[in-house]
C-alpha cells in the first residue's frame, strides 16, 4: 500500500523514539526494517525522511549517538537520551490524542 | 550475506563518486547502503553483488545520497548551533556575571589609565593580535585537524566567525569616537561592555569547537583502523 508521506511525516520522530524506547538503540537501516516488519510491508520508511528526523531528533538532545565497527564499516547507533525517554511518553499522548480527535471527526463526515 | 572487505571498500568508492568528501557523511551513507546490499543478498540468494548496488542506488531515488547528506549536514549545524547557544547564555549565570561585571570594570579602568596615551585602536589592534592568535591556534592545533569530518568543521565555524564580532567592535569605536555618555566617553565605556561579551563568545565558540574535535578525533580513529588512513 502506498503511504501517504504527508500522513507519515506528522508522526514519524514519535515512530522513531517508540522504537527506541523498545530496543534500547538501533542503527538507521534497521529501523526502515523494523517499521516494514511490523506494518507487514504496508508503510515503507525511506532515507529521505528517516534520516532529516533521525538528525533532528539528535539536534534536538532527544537521542544520543555512538559508533562502533561492525563487520568492515563504522556502524552509527541511535539511543534515547534522558530527555528523550522523558519525551516519548509525550509525544506517544499526543499521537493517541489526536487519533482519537481525527476518528470522531472521520466518523462526523461519514455518517453526514 | 555479509559483504566482504574489497566490496566494502567498492562500495565506499562508489559513495564517494557521487556525494560529499567528508569521512563521517560517508561513514553512515556506507553502513547504511551495505547492510541494504547484504539484505537484497540474502532475501535473493541468486543475486550478485553488482546487482544488488545498481538496486540499493536506484532506491535512494533520482536525488541519490545527497538526501542522506543534506540531512546529515542539516543536523550537525543544527546540533552545534544549540551546543554554542547554550554555552554562550551559560555564562549568563550568577556565578559567571561578577566575574565578567569585574572584568568590564577593569578594562574600562585600564583604558582610563591608558587615556591619552594610546589610541582606542591601538587597543583595538591588541584585541585583534589576541583573538586572531587564540582561533588560528585552534582551527591549526594537533587536535583540530579532522578536516574531513563535517562535525569537527561544523564545530568551528563559531570560531571562525569570531572575525565578525571584532568588526563590530571596530564599528563601534568609530561610530563613538567624539561622543559621550552621562559624562564618560562611549568608546571607552563600549569597549568595556564588549571585552566581557567577546571573552563569552571566545570561550563558548572554543567549547563547541572542542566537543566537534573530540565527536571527529572518535570516529577518525575507527576510520583509519578500518581504511589505513592516518
Amino acid at each position: 500500500m502506498a503511504v501517504n508521506n504527508e500522513l507519515f511525516k506528522g508522526t514519524l520522530q514519535t515512530i522513531i523514539l517508540n522504537l527506541l524506547s523498545e530496543n534500547e538503540r538501533m542503527y538507521g537501516y534497521e529501523i526502515t526494517q523494523k517499521v516494514k516488519s511490523i506494518t507487514q510491508g504496508e508503510l515503507l520508511l525511506k532515507e529521505g525522511a528517516l534520516y532529516p528526523a533521525l538528525h533532528k531528533l539528535e539536534a534536538d538532545g532527544l537521542l544520543e549517538t555512538s559508533t562502533e565497527i561492525v563487520e568492515n564499516r563504522v556502524r552509527k547507533y541511535y539511543s534515547l537520551s534522558q530527555s528523550g525517554e522523558n519525551e516519548v511518553v509525550n509525544k506517544l499522548q499526543e499521537v493517541k490524542d489526536f487519533i482519537s480527535q481525527l476518528q470522531l471527526l472521520l466518523n462526523l463526515k461519514t455518517s453526514m | 550475506m555479509k559483504l566482504t572487505k574489497p566490496q566494502i571498500e567498492q562500495v565506499l568508492g562508489c559513495i564517494k563518486q557521487k556525494c560529499s568528501s567528508y569521512i563521517d557523511v560517508q561513514m553512515e551513507i556506507l553502513d547504511h547502503v551495505a547492510t541494504s546490499i547484504e539484505e537484497k543478498m540474502t532475501v535473493d540468494g541468486k543475486l550478485n553483488f553488482d546487482d544488488a548496488l545498481i538496486k540499493t542506488r536506484a532506491s535512494f531515488g533520482v536525488m541519490g545520497f545527497s538526501v542522506m547528506e543534506d540531512a546529515i549536514m542539516t543536523g550537525l549545524k543544527r546540533k552545534y548551533a544549540k551546543l554554542f547557544i547554550k554555552n554562550f547564555f551559560s555564562f549568563f549565570k550568577n556565578k559567571y556575571i561578577l566575574l565578567f561585571v569585574l572584568i568590564g570594570y577593569l578594562s574600562f579602568k585600564f583604558q582610563e589609565i591608558l587615556a591619552n596615551k594610546v589610541d582606542a585602536f591601538a587597543i583595538y589592534i591588541s584585541m585583534c593580535i589576541i583573538v586572531y592568535g587564540i582561533v588560528f591556534y585552534t582551527l591549526f592545533s594537533k587536535a583540530n585537524r579532522q578536516k574531513k569530518i563535517m562535525a569537527n568543521s561544523i564545530s568551528n565555524i563559531y570560531l571562525s566567525c569570531s572575525g565578525s564580532f571584532l568588526l563590530l567592535i571596530f564599528a563601534i569605536i568609530v561610530k563613538t569616537k567624539m561622543l559621550t555618555f552621562y559624562g564618560f566617553p562611549a568608546t571607552q565605556l563600549a569597549i568595556s561592555i564588549l571585552i566581557p561579551l567577546l571573552l563569552i563568545y571566545i570561550i563558548s565558540a572554543l567549547k563547541t569547537a572542542k566537543i566537534g574535535a573530540q565527536e571527529s578525533k572518535s570516529l577518525m580513529e575507527k576510520y583509519s583502523i578500518l581504511f589505513k588512513m592516518v
